[in-house]
């Protein structure tokens, strides 16, 4: 029990390394879904195929083996990245492809009215994706905007792997020195607990309020 | 105005809107096999015609969500020739220039009710907010909505919301206002004060393409009825010649048709 909240402070702030991969991964990756979405549903030619092969390969593979590519093997290749920017750039392509496919099916639930009346304004066809259809999708996106939220916020757990110290690898390295793994593993698995919970409370919060023009 | 005969008023006061050889199919359907409107400045002018008759393509095909296999449209000053060099901007143009008025209203669910009115002004007329919320505002009094302002469209009734999609369109001051089938979707008891607002609009000048099936507004307002079926037009002339002595049979059995239904239900979505 002391060890536990010995450890509290460093685990911690390991959290908060936790926290802010995860919002900028998922910031990027929404920015990456979004666009690999529109590009297919307004049939951007090229880019629609380029989306769609991203998306398959990235849902057809490991984010363990994503990882290891971006961090090991890109500077075969003269890229070189440090530990952080290739665990952010790997976590974003990830959920990025599992974000377009939510936004797609999104942006086509909205009524196809939506468009003929954002049109017959005069507005061009980008002016009414982004003004009228771009916003509606959210809202039916969010739902699995929340979760892609919660699931990034275990997966960058994996990034331990690649020597970012997150929650999980600093759990780790005070196992090293004290030998201690089921009362830190279990303090590791709490935090990542209250922390995905605390966000479950929050989404719910925004569901509501973005759907507070809804009957 | 009543008695001119076809396009007389058109050529007589200036034409707003020239659709010339409009057709169009769908694979291997054809929906329209050439049709010509022309409509004067302030003309109001009712389409009939039986369900599947290819009404609300022809009304896409003048403001070109639709691009038609041929014709040419004129509104206001702008013409567009199908199929020739996709120039977006012109297409955009000519919306801008033609109001549009939906069977399901499509108001932005989203947005609330003046939100929707300004719209149009900031989006595609760069209005400044102030001015576009003082225009929104005189247009939903016009409607009789101003003090539901702030409510999303879901609060509304289905008369209510389709006055704030008149007022939506006419907030970028069209030439034409385009209306399909604006009351098929209403319960009855709110047929009539859509029609009101409509009727108003005619009386104040507005150039109008009605879609509908409201025998008496069209008596009432209409300079000319045209008759659609098969993706021609079969007959058209005033209401009083068409309503009372159609020349063809398949006019006088359409007529007959929704003569027969109570007023105000006409056309009832079939879901
Ligand atoms: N986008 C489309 N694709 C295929 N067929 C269509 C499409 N739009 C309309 N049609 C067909 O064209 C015909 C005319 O439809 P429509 O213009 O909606 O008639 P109306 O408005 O007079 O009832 C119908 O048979 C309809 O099924
Ligand atoms: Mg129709």
């Amino acid at each position: 029990m002391t060890l536990m909240i010995q450890s509290l402070p460093w685990l911690a702030q390991a959290a908060v390394t936790t926290l802010w991969l995860t919002v900028s991964s998922i910031a990027i990756g929404l920015l990456i879904g979004l666009a690999a979405a529109l590009v297919r549903v307004a049939r951007v030619r090229g880019l629609g195929t380029l989306a769609r092969a991203y998306i398959s390969v990235i849902r057809g593979t490991p984010l363990l083996v994503q990882i290891y590519i971006v961090y090991y093997g890109l500077p075969q290749l003269g890229i070189r990245l440090g530990p952080i920017p290739s665990g952010i750039l790997a976590l974003s392509l990830n959920s990025g492809a599992y974000l377009s496919e939510s936004f797609r099916a999104a942006l086509e639930s909205v009524d196809r009215g939506q468009m003929d009346a954002a049109l017959s304004l005069g507005m061009s066809y980008w002016q009414a994706m982004s003004r009228i259809i771009i916003p509606q999708s959210f809202r039916t996106a969010l739902p699995t905007i929340g979760n892609t939220f919660i699931g990034l916020l275990k997966d960058t757990s994996l990034i331990s792997v690649i020597t970012v110290t997150e929650l999980l690898r600093a759990a780790t390295l005070v196992i090293a020195a004290t030998w201690q793994p089921f009362t830190l593993y279990i303090e590791a698995a709490a935090i990542y607990w209250v922390m995905s919970t605390a966000f479950s409370a929050l989404q719910q919060q925004v569901e509501r309020v973005a759907s507070r023009h809804v009957r | 105005m009543s008695d001119n005969q076809g396009s007389a008023v058109a050529q007589a006061v200036g034409t707003m809107l020239d659709a010339r050889g409009i057709k169009e199919s769908f694979g291997t359907l054809t929906v329209l096999k050439g049709i010509d409107l022309a409509v004067g400045r302030g003309e109001v002018v009712v389409v009939m015609g039986p369900s599947g008759s290819g009404k609300s393509t022809f009304l896409r095909c003048l403001t070109f969500p639709e691009e038609p296999d041929a014709g040419t449209v004129r509104v206001g000053d702008i013409t567009i020739k199908a199929g020739a060099a996709k120039n977006q901007n012109d297409r955009r143009e000519l919306r801008r220039n033609a109001g549009m008025v939906f069977q399901h209203f499509n108001l932005f669910p989203h947005k609330t009710v003046i939100e929707n009115v300004m719209e149009g002004p900031i989006a595609v007329r760069k209005m400044e907010k102030a001015r576009a919320r003082a225009l929104a505002m005189d247009l939903l009094a016009k409607v009789g909505l101003a003090d539901h302002a702030d409510y999303y469209p879901s609060r509304l009734s289905g008369g209510q919301q389709q006055r704030v999609a008149i007022a939506r369109a006419l907030a970028m001051e069209p030439q034409v206002m385009l209306f399909n089938e604006p009351t098929s979707a209403l319960d009855p008891e709110l047929v009539g004060e859509v029609l009101a607002v409509m009727k108003n609009l005619a009386r104040e000048g507005m150039t109008m393409v009605v879609v509908t099936h409201e025998i008496a507004f069209a008596q009432d307002v209409a300079d000319r009825v045209m008759f659609m079926d098969g993706g021609v037009v079969v007959e058209e002339g005033t209401p009083g010649q068409l309503f009372t002595s159609a020349r063809e049979e398949r006019t006088r059995r359409f007529l007959g048709l929704i003569n027969r239904q109570p007023q105000g239900t006409p056309g009832k979505p079939v879901f």
